[in-house]
């Protein structure tokens, strides 16, 4: 009777102990030791549009929300990756990675729909100031 | 001359002729910085996703005195992504890759392709859109266009054995 008692207490500190370090686990990212290249979505302050919100998203998978003057970053394995971002109509845009350079792609809000387009530091660093950080935030609010 | 003699002559001598055939060959580090010219025009309007493009180095690529790309040597390059510019206000958008450039008839992987000279884009992304401002010069009409004669840059992709083509002269 006893030896079943610490077998069930046992199996419960496991589990317990399991679920606590999956909590503690973070989600796996890509690394960030030059192995992977960076992308930069962001999403600049415009009337036009602004209370949309813009999802961006890879396959099925939702990489982030892009809300009005705001961007986040992810980091993607070296190769070909196909994002798309969505509102009511969905635009493609097909970039290749390249293991330690960084990209940075804009989201617009146009009449035609969300555009996803590519774009460079120096846009982005211009805006940078006004724009919030996203990054790590939850993606589905 | 004996047999043996003339045996242990012909040993001697095809190393020597070996070496004096093939030049020393020398390791191009990757991500080496490789500047290039634009031997076509792109369009967003008109060049669709794998589609090839040619180019050739603008300047030797060089290991100390020792050239081992020279200028002039050509190569490819590929649309990645290409959209026209549609109604609504939306922008034409390409993004185009460097595959390759061609040294001594092998071809040596190129990567991160990018706009300028490639000394100054030590972390630059290579992107071509609509809305661009360092690419604004060749939106027309909405659409991204990239004339032949556009200086861009590229980086080798890993590290390359080549025989050295010259010694810089100066």
């Amino acid at each position: 009777m006893k030896s079943k008692l610490v077998t069930v207490l046992l199996t419960l500190a496991t589990i317990v102990g399991g679920m606590a370090l999956a909590q503690q686990t973070p989600a796996p990212t890509a690394r960030a030791d030059g192995s992977t290249g960076t992308v930069v979505f962001f999403r600049a302050k415009r009337f036009v549009g602004a209370v949309e919100g813009i999802k961006v998203r890879e396959g099925e998978g939702e990489l982030g929300r892009l809300k009005n003057g705001t961007y986040f970053t992810i980091k993607a394995a070296p190769g070909k990756h196909q994002y798309a971002a969505h509102s009511l109509y969905k635009d493609l845009l097909t970039l290749e990675v390249d293991a330690g350079e960084t990209y940075y792609l804009q989201a617009i809000l146009t009449v035609g729909g969300p555009e996803l387009s590519p774009s460079d530091q120096a846009t982005f660093e211009s805006l940078k100031a006004e724009l919030k950080d996203l990054t790590g935030t939850d993606k589905k609010p | 001359m004996t047999r043996w003699s003339i045996l242990g002559a012909t040993v001697l001598a095809v190393p020597v002729a070996g070496f004096a055939q093939s030049p020393p060959s020398y390791v191009l580090p990757s991500l080496t910085p490789v500047a290039l010219v634009m031997d076509a025009g792109i369009s967003s309007a008109t060049n669709k996703p794998g589609d090839r493009f040619p180019f050739h180095v603008a300047e030797d690529v060089k290991q100390g005195d020792l050239v081992l790309i020279p200028a002039g040597s050509v190569g490819e390059g590929e649309v990645v992504d290409a959209a026209k510019s549609k109604f609504g206000g939306r922008a034409g958008k390409l993004i185009l890759a460097a595959r390759f450039v061609t040294v001594d008839g092998k071809p040596v992987q190129l990567r991160s392709f990018t706009p300028g000279s490639g000394k100054d884009h030590a972390n630059a992304a290579y992107a071509l859109g609509g809305t661009v401002s360092g690419w604004a010069i060749f939106i027309h009409g909405g659409e991204v266009v990239i004339p032949a004669g556009t200086a861009v840059a590229a980086k080798t992709t890993e590290d390359v054995e080549l025989h050295a083509v010259t010694q810089d002269p100066r």
